[in-house]
């Protein structure tokens, strides 16, 4: 008991450290310009404003498009995800089939896989079919990389309902995809909410993909539209930038307080299967 | 059960139409790409030479820069990031009150993008009105650095930024790996009179090797993996200062097109990752024994 100070200023000490440039990217997004940019500088703005913000959603050419490119693909792609790997999980935990260990290696190592690798043919094949520049173009390959999480995730969610739930419904006379739809998935509640709060954050902040196949600015998501704004901006104008990337962390936010439950279990499947 | 295993495939028919197209046939046909001559814009098809390609990858200067400076930028990135997870985990581990919100306060930066963490710290470390700099002058009295504009300091300027991006899941795995470490072990070694740091070196450090394993091989695999940051905060230079293994495959392939290139390139980075997970799980274990 007696070490307490000493953890205590140790993790103040950091917690305070990794703090420190959000909080300075709020106050910033709450100066004028002109508090911004002078000298002394302040640290609480003195006039707290929403003058950045009104200003990059109505001002800001490109920045709502951002923000519908992000919430369309995201949206569309954790549905998909989640439907995908709510089907097969179901079969890899309950079920023996040819090549499922194979199967099983193989997400493995998709995951250990550097997503350069699929990414080089992706971009070959989707400028072929004419998908570059389209939400598709990003939907179908965040949907296929971010699938093996899933489906890890969903079996172990599958592999934990006792048999004798499954063998009750059969009984009762209900075929085996009704079984599934009605009584299974609902039972696997938390490996669904896990899987959100993972496949959600990294579709979110997804940069690789994103800023190689859209390479046209209607159709960028805001990890990549902002870092355009940035170099369209002639000095690094905080004020306007400011402003986009608080905005940029709020999905973020409001996932992460509604399944702050599953969070320990998120981090940890999101980052044990290493994410670009 | 045994003749409704077809039926597997149905469930997972979706996600196998996926993977196939995005995944599995992208990776066979990039395993192709490295083995040919493809530029993207002036070649009709590859052009298969073998060997040929990795050779010249390993030859070429940029790429030796590119490995070079992923060493040069992993060690200190490996040091501070093992070192300050596990530190943050035992002290959190320690502590009753506020500890949600430590645990919550450390790990926020995981919200934010990598590429937009970049920009935050291109605003904190600005020339003119970066917070840093001003900081730097009113209490070094020297001019700052020129940070990101410096050959020799840009590549490390980088690693608190990865550091700060990246401890959250490292902080999360050990505090997990140390509630799983059983109370009588601690018990046992107070009975014969252990201090803090004995308790630490002689019950804590051999019941987490497993857990110690899984943070080594993901710092060395994001290391490895580090693109945005040089995208976003220096286009690999001053010169080619900060070029990593996966930025120098992405020019190769995005800013010059040479596919046949970037595909070499991007299997060495794979064959790097999965060498250096093997290696590390490796020399854990062996000591562990």
């Amino acid at each position: 008991m007696k070490r307490q100070p000493l953890h205590y200023a140790l993790l103040s000490g950091v917690a305070a450290a990794f703090l420190f440039p959000l909080a300075w990217l709020l106050l910033t997004s709450f100066k004028v310009d002109t508090e911004i940019y002078h000298y002394p500088i302040t640290i609480l703005p003195q006039r707290w404003t929403l003058v950045n913000y009104v200003y990059v959603f109505t001002q800001l050419a490109g920045f709502g498009r951002f923000l519908v490119n992000s919430l369309a693909v995201t949206g569309t792609s954790v549905v998909l995800i989640l439907v995908f790997g709510a089907l097969g999980g179901y079969p890899l935990a309950r079920k023996e089939f040819p090549g499922k260990r194979a199967l099983l290696a193989f997400l493995v190592l998709v995951i250990a896989v550097p997503w350069v690798i699929y990414l080089i043919p992706t971009f070959v094949m989707e400028e072929a079919v004419g998908l570059r520049n389209s939400w598709l173009g990003l939907i179908l390959p965040y949907v296929a990389l971010n699938l093996p999480w899933a489906l890890l995730i969903m079996q172990s969610a599958f592999v934990a309902i006792p048999q004798e739930v499954i063998d009750a419904a059969r009984v009762d006379g209900a075929g085996e995809f009704q079984t599934w739809l009605r009584i299974l998935v609902p039972l696997t509640t938390p490996g669904l909410a896990t899987t959100f709060l993972i496949v959600f954050v990294f579709v979110w902040k997804e940069f690789l993909y994103a800023v190689t196949l859209m390479t046209e600015s209607e159709w960028q998501t805001l990890p990549v539209g902002i870092i355009q704004i940035k170099a369209q901006l002639q000095s690094l104008a905080f004020n306007i930038l400011s402003p986009t990337i608080i905005v940029t962390l709020l999905p973020i936010l409001v996932v992460f307080l509604l399944l702050r439950n599953f969070l320990t279990a998120g981090v940890l499947g999101a980052g044990g299967f290493g994410k670009e | 059960m045994r003749e409704r295993a077809w039926s597997a495939y149905l469930y997972l028919g979706p996600a196998l139409v996926f993977m196939g197209v995005f995944i599995a046939y992208p990776m066979l046909r990039s395993l192709y790409f490295s083995f040919t001559a493809y530029n993207y814009v002036y070649d009709a098809a590859p052009r298969w030479v073998g060997l040929g390609t990795y050779a010249a990858v390993l030859r070429d200067p940029v790429f030796q820069i590119a490995l070079a400076n992923q060493i040069k930028f992993g060690i200190p990135f490996f040091a501070i990031a093992f070192a300050l997870s596990l530190l943050v985990a035992i002290a959190l581990t320690q502590v009753i009150r506020g500890r949600t919100t430590l645990q919550l306060a450390i790990a926020l930066p995981m919200i934010i993008p990598p590429s937009l963490g970049a920009v935050v710290f291109l605003w904190l470390l600005d020339p003119g009105f970066g917070i840093v700099n001003i900081a730097w002058q009113a209490l070094v009295r020297t001019r700052p650095p020129e940070w990101f504009l410096s050959p020799s300091l840009a590549l490390y300027v980088m690693v608190p930024i990865f550091v700060w991006e990246e401890l959250a899941f490292p902080m999360v795995i050990f505090l997990v790996g140390l509630q799983s470490i059983s109370q009588s072990l601690y018990d046992a070694a107070k009975v014969d009179g252990a201090t803090f740091w004995g308790e630490v070196r002689y019950v804590t450090v051999p019941a987490l090797r497993p857990t110690m394993t899984v943070v080594a091989v993901y710092l060395i695999t994001q290391s490895l993996k580090m693109f945005d940051l040089p995208y976003v905060l220096t286009q690999g230079g001053p010169g080619n200062a900060t070029f990593t293994l996966y930025y120098y495959t992405w020019t190769r392939a995005f800013r010059f097109f040479e596919m046949g290139t970037a595909a070499a390139a991007a299997y060495l980075t794979a064959i790097l990752i999965v060498g250096f997970s093997l290696a590390t799980a490796g020399a854990l274990r062996e000591r562990g024994e």
